[in-house]
This record gives structure tokens, sequence and C-alpha cells, in this order.
């Protein structure tokens, strides 16, 4: 068992060795671009590792630097450095400086670091070559030209340059900077050669930010995280990320980070300040990532994230529904609503402002003539203003939402506070009693139709009950001029009655007074409207016709009634005028036989 | 639907008047006066609410819509026309009575009879008339 145990893991360090040892020929031992630096007096680069510090730099005679190297935070060597023949320090084969320029306040350098770094990744995987294959690429071909004792024979023709050699398995040869095979393996029975080729790796930028609010407030930092990753194939390194903001102050304009492993990512804090300003807007602020490969070949990359920055003025409406405690509570409805205006300057000057909440028709404010405030803000200050209101109907409501109003700079600004989604239910009695005519113009002798109409629209049910008064100068004829009975919440109930003129006149005939009492036993009255009649004589004088022949009340409800230019003749007015009419003419044409007729008589008697 | 309602009414009005001129040509002239008067008043005293609409119905305006021609008017004038038609036949059947009952006399005495045609009674009557104006 132990044996057992003994070969498995033989079996397993075989396979890390190996991975190890194919892993080995991408790597290189080079020294790697770190980035470029500007430091002045006292300025530090922070690398992995080490620190670079200018110390001194002197521009008497010679131009030149004193540097100071730590690692580890602890002080290592100085160096004299500068920008002609003396221009490169390595330190302890491990970290490499070449100074670029400098003049009386800044040291421009190149910093370089000596690492084992993944460089070659592979262009062509293994691919099997027999005596005589070519591969051709774009600017290599390989030739497998023959196998012997020594090894594979391989021609590679690179940008167009013969090289020839005999390799074993796991030989690899590097040809350029760009280009490198690895001769995998070589299988000497079927005469077979796995080749791949290598080239180099490149880092690859992508921005994206987390933890950004949909909006900041103006007197908060506008902060969030930069995420840069590397989906390249070879680390980044030197990397350099300055932010810009023109609407704001940015707290870390420039930020650095020395290598980012390819598939890793380097969150950044990005922190703005923002202008305070009156308006919410949108600030760009632009990010700018700057970054090496091991060669020093520039990688760039640049975001722009857009930020909501709210008005320095804000307004918040709060609403919210209470009971009634009165036993007969004030106009039927057994709810009201307190409101809680909210308004804060986050600017750092005083400002007034004018605060106007609109009720709903139907709302009556307490112990207010209107919802309209002037309020001073000083810097920084909130203030809150409570009312109360009463609905004097039943029914759903919702509130609109509240205006600010102030001026800055000369300019008028307005602001609502956010929409109120919530509907609040006022429960009560709301009865409405309608009262109309068929007609507002009748003559005497005449039947005329009056119409009431009784609605329930609260939602409560109620025990009604009503009496009609006729006066003086009408009878009434036949229908319905009392009630007394139940109406459901929504009910609607129609009744009418006729009635007949006995003299001329003009009235308004009075009005409907409906009494109820609703499952609360809350008791109340509803009114109709009075309605305008005209009575004329039986004769029509069509100048007394009134422009409007028909009364409609408060509540429009359409009703057929005949018009009085159709109501006015009758059967017998109608006979009439046409016997009239045929006597006249019978008169008209008789005029001349009758006159030939009795003087023919006259004449022959 | 103008046009229908114009048809109906002609279709009404001719049916009308071929009643009333068959009374007056088969019956009597007395009799057709009396459906001629009957015939429109009845329905408007019994079903007064078609009868006045179907009078009142308009079909036209005239001159730029100053004149408007209703059921009504064309009633008047069929009116006026066929009353026109009875008085005169009734007229002319006493005269040409009146005349043979002459023309009955006037074998006795043929100066007192003037209608011996209808020429010389034409003639006749001219003169009558003549004379009677010039003697005023």
């Amino acid at each position: 068992m132990a044996i057992k145990k003994l070969f498995f893991l033989v079996f397993i360090l075989l396979i890390l060795t190996a991975t190890v040892s194919a892993y080995g020929i991408r790597e290189e031992d080079i020294w790697i671009f770190q980035g470029a630096y500007e430091l002045g007096i006292e300025d530090r680069a922070y690398l992995e590792g080490f620190t670079l510090k200018v110390h001194e730099i002197n521009t008497e005679n010679e131009t030149s630097a004193i540097l100071l190297i730590y690692r580890n935070a602890v002080f290592k060597e100085s160096f004299v450095a500068d920008a002609e023949l003396n221009n490169e320090h390595i330190y302890g084969d491990e970290l490499k400086i070449n100074v670029v320029g400098i003049n009386k306040d800044k040291v421009s350098m190149e910093i370089y670091k000596k690492k084992t770094e993944l460089v070659w990744i592979t262009d062509i995987p293994k691919t099997s070559f027999k005596i005589g294959d070519t591969l051709t690429e774009n600017n290599y071909k390989i030739s497998l030209t023959g196998i012997n004792e020594e090894g594979a024979l391989i021609a590679v023709e690179y940008d167009g340059v013969n090289f020839e050699g005999t390799y074993k398995t796991g030989d690899y040869q590097k040809y350029s900077e760009d280009f490198m095979i690895n001769v995998v393996y070589l299988k000497r029975d079927t005469n077979e050669v796995f080749i791949e080729t290598l080239k180099p790796g490149e880092p690859k930028i992508e921005i994206d930010v987390s933890t950004l609010k949909d909006s900041y407030e103006p007197d908060e930092y506008v902060e969030y995280e930069l995420i840069v990753t590397n989906n390249g194939t070879i680390p980044l390194h030197g990397m350099i990320l300055t932010t810009e903001c023109d609407e704001g102050y940015v707290e870390l304009s420039s930020q650095q980070h020395s290598i980012l492993e390819p598939g890793k990512a380097k969150r950044f804090q990005t922190k703005v300040k923002p202008e305070i300003e009156p308006t919410s807007r949108n600030i760009s602020v632009v990010s700018k990532l700057q970054g090496y490969d091991y060669r020093g070949n520039e990688y760039d990359s640049e975001y722009t994230t857009k930020v909501n920055v709210k008005s320095y003025i804000s307004i918040t409406k709060e609403v919210y529904s209470k009971d009634k405690s009165s036993q007969n509570p004030e106009f039927g409805t057994n709810q009201y609503f307190q409101t809680i205006l909210t308004i804060e300057n986050k600017a750092n000057f005083q400002t007034a402002v004018t605060v106007t909440d609109e009720l709903t028709e139907s709302f009556i404010p307490d112990d207010l003539d209107d919802t309209e405030w002037t309020v001073i803000l000083g810097p920084g200050e909130t203030k809150e203003i409570e009312y109360f209101a009463s609905p004097t109907e039943p029914g759903d409501f919702t509130f609109s939402p509240a205006n600010v109003m102030w001026k800055d700079g000369g300019e008028t600004y307005t602001l609502k506070s956010e929409e109120i989604t919530q509907t609040f239910h006022v429960s009560g009695s709301k009865i409405i009693v309608a009262k109309e005519l068929s007609s507002s113009y009748m003559l005497v002798g005449e039947d005329i139709t009056v119409l009431i109409r009784i609605s329930n629209d609260g939602d409560k049910t109620i025990e009604a009950s009503f009496q009609e008064s006729t006066p003086d100068e009408l009878v009434f004829v036949k229908g319905d001029d009392k009630w007394h009975g139940t109406l459901e919440a929504g009910d609607v109930r129609e009744f009418s009655y006729n009635v007949r003129a006995e003299n001329i006149g003009e009235l308004y005939l009075s009005a409907t007074e409906l009494s109820f009492t609703d499952e609360d036993g809350i008791k109340g009255k509803a009114t109709s409207s009075e309605p305008f009649l005209y009575i004329d004589s039986a004769f029509v004088d069509s100048d007394t016709f009134p422009e409007e022949n028909t009364y409609i009340g408060e509540d429009v409800l359409e009703y057929d009634y005949e018009t009085p230019e159709q109501s006015e003749i009758t059967r017998f007015g109608a006979a009439g005028f046409l016997a009239s009419s045929f006597v006249t003419l019978f008169c008209l044409v008789a005029i001349v036989p009758a006159a030939a007729y009795l003087y023919i008589s006259r004449l022959y008697n | 639907m103008e046009i229908l309602a114009f048809i109906g009414s002609a279709i009404l009005f001719a049916l009308f008047t071929l009643v009333v001129l068959f009374v007056l040509i088969k019956m009597s002239a007395r009799l057709a006066l009396i459906i001629l008067f009957l015939i429109p008043v009845i329905p408007v005293l019994l079903m007064p609410g078609i009868a006045i609409s179907f009078l009142s119905h308009r079909h036209m305006l005239l001159a730029d819509g100053l004149v408007p021609i209703n059921n009504f008017h064309i009633l008047l004038m069929l009116w006026s026309t066929l009353v026109g038609l009875i008085l005169y036949t009734e007229f002319l059947t006493w005269y040409l009575r009146k005349g043979r009952s002459i023309s009955k006399g006037a074998d006795k005495n043929k100066s007192a009879n003037p209608f011996a045609t209808i020429q010389e009674s034409t003639s006749t009557a001219i003169g009558t008339v003549k004379n009677g104006l010039l003697k005023r």
C-alpha cells in the first residue's frame, strides 16, 4: 500500500515538474520596464519591494541628482546620476534606473526591474511534422528536412534569413524577440517531430467602474472604484492612472501600480469633490490609464464616468393619512392628511426659496390661506414645513409633488420633490343630487318632466329621503315627487315627475333637499341646484323665446326632451292652420268664378 | 336619404291628386273638395307627430336658402291647383247647364238663346262684357 502511495506521489511530482519545464521556456529573466517617472525632490516611486526617492537635485555645475534606494522601506544605498554618461544605475542586479533627464526640480527616469516573467505565448500549437513537411506563416517558414541520430534537422526561414539546426526533444530556439520555436517531441519510430511556435504576449487593458451610485449629493464626494483588468497574455507594468474632472476637484489625480498580471484586476479608488451648482447635472470624470509591457511598449486606455450630481437645494414631500377622531367629522370624510415638506440647502451660502405645494380641489388646508411659503435657508440648513388638509369628499387621491423655486445669479431655478406614487383612500359619504327639467320653456297647459338624480359617490350605504314641493305656477300631474329608501355605495337612482303649467311666469324651482343617514349613523344633507323655468302663454310669440331653452344643473346629464319648436303646435293647432289655409286658398281661387257666376246670373235672370 | 324622402313625398302627393281627380271626374266635385280638405287634415288630427313632421319636412332651399320648400308648401300648391280645378269645373258645369236651359227656351224665342254655338256664345259674352264696361 505504501509503495502504491509512493508511486502515486512520484507520478504527481513528475506531472508538476513537466508543467514547470513547459512553462520555463515561456519565461525570461529580463529587465522589465516598471514605468517612467517624473519625481521632484523628496518624491518617491513605489515599486514592488523597492522605493526610489529623489534626495537632491544639483544644477550648479553639472546637472545631477542624488537618488536613494530603499528595499522594503529600509535604506540601502544612494547614488548620483546625471542625464548623460552616468545615467544608468543598477542595484544588485535587480533594479535598473535609467535617468532620462534632469531639470531644476524634476528628475525624469525609467525604472526596470529584473524578473523572471512570462513573455512567450503559443502562436501555433504543437504540430506534427514529417520529413519534407513545411509550415508557412506570415514571416516565417519551418521545414523538417530530415531526422538523424543527433536529432531532427529543421530549417527555418525568418524574415528572409535562413537558419538550420538539429534539435532534440525539448530543444527550443529564439530567432528574434518576436519568434521562437519549441521542439516538443521527436518520435523516432514514426520519424515524426512535434513543433510549436511562440510569440511575445501582449497586455490588454479593460476598465470598468463599480460602487457608482445613481446620483450624488452636492456636498458629498463622488467616490467609486475603477477596476482595471488585464485581459492580455502578459503582465502590464508601470501603470499610471490619471483622473480629470472639469466640474469638480479630483482628490487623487494620479495613482500608480507596478504590475498587473494577466487575468488579474486592480481596483483604484476615485474621489471627486463636485462643484456646487443650482441644477442637477451629469459630470464627466475622465480616467486615463497608461501602462507598459516588459519591453517598454506603451498601452493606453481611457474611461469616462458620467456621474449625476444633485442640485444644492433639495425638497422632499411626505404625506400621512390620519383618521378623524370626531363622531361627526367635518365634510363627512373620515380622514385628514398631514404633509411634511423638508427643504435643505447644501450650499455654503444663504438662499431664499419659495415653496409651493398644490392641493387637489377637494382639499382644504387647516388654518392656511394658501399653500405657498417663503423660506430663508442658511448654509447647510434644513427646514420643515408641516400642514394639515381635510378632504371635502371621499374617494381615492394622489398627491402631486411640491415645488421649490429660488434665484441664483439672476436665474430662477425650480425643483420638484419626488413623485408620491401612493394612492390614499378617504372614506365617507358623498351624495350628489341633480335636478333637471326636460325643458326650461313651456306654455301654459303643457306638461314638463322634472328629473331628480341621486348618486351615492361615497363608500357608505345611506338611508335617504326627499319630498318635493310644487310652486304656485305649476300643478303636480304624476310621478315620484317623494322617496324614502336605501342607496348603496356607488348606486344611482333617478326619479321623475310631471308638472303642468297653470300661470305664466319666470321662476326657479325649489332645490331638492335630500336628508340621509349613513351606516355609521352620521346624518347629512345634500341639495340640488334650482332649475330655471319660463312659462309662456299659449300664443307663441317668437320674440319671447328665451335663448337658452334648456336648463342643465351642476352635473350634466343627457336627457331627451322635446324642443319648444316641436311642442308649440298641437294637433288642433295644426289642423286649424291647415283648415284656415285651405279656406283662404279656396276663397282666393273662388273670387274669379264667383264674380263670373254672379255676373252671368244677374245678366240672364 | 334626402332623395328617398323626396320620392316618397312625391308619390304620396301624386296619389292624393289622383284620388281627388278620380272623385272629381267620376263622382262629384263637392265630394272631391271635401276629400281634398280631409285627406291632409285627418292624419294631422289622428297622428299629429308623424303628420306634422311630414308636412314640415324640408326638401330644398331656393334662392340661396331664402325660400325653403317643405311638404307643407307643396300641399298648399296642390290645394290651390286642385281647388281651382274643382271650382272652375263646377263653374263651367253650371255655366254650360245654364246655357242648355236657355237654349231650350230659345226654340220659342231665338233671340233669347245666346248659346246656339260656342263661337256665338263666346262672341256674345265678350260683346256683353264690352258693352257693360263701355256703359260704365
